[in-house]
């Protein structure tokens, strides 16, 4: 089990804060899902988590020790992390793209060993994009990259994975299957931190929910009490009368 | 895995194909026979040419081109933009100003190496320089015109010492050096070249792990646990001893470095880790084709620069990718 925790986590440049005074403990296992407005720091609580960015006070612990303090194949070894913008510069083919993840692994100039082709197999499978393998990223849907992404960052088989909106640009049916996996994967043990703007789908897939508003920790706790009525009204300023129902909806199997 | 190693049989196999080919071909009309006696003490006058001429001259423009196809390669990977070439974004020329300087200060007089090593210093305070305006990751757009900017100040900086040089034969010899040749190569100039570039190819095979990862853009590369400051580390020292060493010694010969990885990267399914060897040996192997129809149809009396030749193949090359990458991404 991996245990991330936050000590009182200030972020900011300047005199601007991002994130400010956070506590936070992630070592429960599980989906936390983390919402919030445009602009609550939800990008900067995540690259916190994943490393990227390291904290202007306090400190981001990930099993005892300062996650600053980490070499940074460790590091990675330890943490996946989803980027929000889903591109790649050039057309390789999915499996190629998601062999990527197993980069903190590989020794220079080396070949994919067996371990290697075996992680990137289960990833494809556990995401359902094996039988896509050897399609160009360019030309694949929305709902296509986001899962080929999904299975890059599940191919370094790290306990923990943060993923910042992977849902972003996708359509409902594409926002359940993404959610599946990550339910998937959460339930086979690894950890997984998702950013996600549909409140449905965080109510409906997610074990704990973080809500977040400029830069402050305003809620955290099981679906139905981090999303009731009172705490949505504050936060997004939107009516929910007796607070976020998770979404009824699920794919039909028909195509 | 496997096309790609196929692919580096394939390239391995022409290279030496140019190779001979190169040694067979020239004003001498000389057999492979001479070959045998290259390491004899009393050598015919056949394999003096061999060995005194066109051996230097083949392994330069191996070296040349290798160090400008894996420049090109691992700067397109790294800026993630395939127009990153050392010619066009200035490198080429800033190490041609180093190279200048040294003779101009008559550096070169002074220690043997000064000419390689002020080229190499000046293709590094080239990449530093398009580093420091360009940025990471930074648009095609403003790639090129920090390129141009690097470019325009190495070139100005040239004509200057051009134009304050101490007499036109000085002049005439910047001139002609500038525009890329490897017809003076002797045992010297690839004993100067050869540790440089090497070196410098070997320090750029290291940046595959890391422009690989790149591909996915910054963050994605760091929280796959590249160093980025390393790596940047990396392609400025490999690129200024693979570019420098050899500009410092052949002159500038333009365009390798974004024909050669342009044509090879589909072959390798568009990796930029499993691109960085074949770009090596596409370049070796494309200076060596280059520098054999330049002498073939240069006459005694016309001597055509190889440097020319390659620019105008490659300028309409690079005008055509500009147009056909504007199609691709806006």
């Amino acid at each position: 089990m991996s245990g991330l925790s936050f000590e009182r986590v200030d972020f900011g440049y300047g005199d601007r804060l991002l994130l400010r005074r956070t506590w936070l403990d992630l070592s429960g296992g599980g989906l936390t899902a983390l919402v919030g407005p445009n602009g609550a720091g939800k990008s900067t609580l995540l690259k916190l988590a994943g490393g990227l960015l390291n904290p202007t006070s306090g400190r981001v612990m990930l099993d005892g020790r300062s996650l600053s303090d980490l070499p940074d194949r460790e590091r990675a070894r330890a943490i996946g992390y989803l980027a929000p913008d889903g591109r790649s510069a050039w057309p390789m083919t999915v499996r190629n793209i998601v062999a990527l993840g197993r980069a903190p692994w590989r020794k220079p100039l080396r070949d994919l060993g067996e371990a290697d082709t075996a992680a990137i197999d289960r990833a494809m499978a556990q995401t359902g994009i094996s039988d896509m393998a050897e399609r160009r990223f360019n030309t694949l849907s929305s709902g296509e990259r986001a899962r080929t992404l999904i299975a890059r960052t599940l191919a370094g088989q790290a306990p923990l994975m943060v993923l910042d909106e992977p849902t972003a640009a996708l359509d409902v049916k594409h926002q359940l299957g993404v959610m599946a996996i990550l339910q998937k994967a959460a339930a086979s043990g690894t950890q997984v931190i998702v950013a996600v703007h549909a409140l449905d789908m965080a109510a409906r897939f997610a074990d704990r929910v973080l809500v977040m508003k400029r830069g402050e920790m305003l809620a955290d706790g099981p679906p139905d009490e981090a999303l009731a009525e009172d705490v949505v009204r504050d936060v997004f300023g939107v009516r929910a009368p007796g607070g976020i129902a998770p979404t009824p909806l699920s794919v039909d199997g028909r195509d | 895995m496997k096309p790609v190693r196929s692919l580096n049989l394939v390239l391995v196999l022409a290279v030496v194909l140019a190779a001979v080919l190169s040694l067979c071909v020239g004003e001498a009309d000389i057999g492979l026979a001479a070959l045998s006696g290259l390491f004899a003490a009393d050598p015919s006058l056949d394999t003096l040419i061999l060995r005194e001429l066109r051996l230097p001259r083949l392994l330069l423009g191996l070296l040349v081109g290798a160090g400008l196809g894996g420049a090109g390669a691992v700067m397109q990977g790294f800026f993630r933009n395939p127009l990153a070439d050392p010619g066009i974004v200035g490198i080429s020329a800033s190490a041609g100003l180093g190279a200048v300087a040294a003779l101009y200060f008559s550096l070169a007089s002074l220690f043997a190496l000064a000419l390689p090593l002020a080229g190499v210093a000046g293709a590094g305070a080239g990449v530093a320089l398009l580093f420091l305006i360009a940025g990471r990751g930074a648009s095609a757009t403003t790639l090129i015109l920090s390129g141009v900017a690097v470019n325009a100040m190495a070139g100005a900086l040239t004509a200057l010492l051009m134009n304050l040089a101490p007499n036109p034969w000085a002049l005439a010899e910047i001139a002609y050096w500038l525009m890329g040749s490897l017809k003076d190569a002797s045992w010297t100039e690839v004993g100067f070249a050869a540790p440089l570039v090497l070196t410098g190819l070997a320090i750029l095979a290291t940046a595959g792990r890391g422009i690989e990862a790149l591909s996915l853009g910054e963050d994605t590369a760091r929280s796959l646990g590249i160093d980025l400051g390393r790596l940047r580390l990396s392609v400025v020292a490999g690129t200024a001893l693979a570019v420098g060493g050899g500009v410092a010694v052949a002159g500038a010969i333009g365009f390798v470095g974004l024909v050669v990885p342009h044509l090879l990267r589909p072959l390798v399914g568009y990796r930029p880790a499993a691109l960085i060897l074949p770009a090596m040996l596409g370049g070796a192997l494309l200076v060596t084709l280059a520098d054999l129809f330049v002498r073939l149809i240069s006459g005694p009396g016309m001597p055509l620069y190889l440097g020319v030749v390659t620019a105008l193949l490659g300028a309409p090359f690079f005008l055509w990718l500009v147009r056909s990458t504007q199609k691709v991404a806006p």
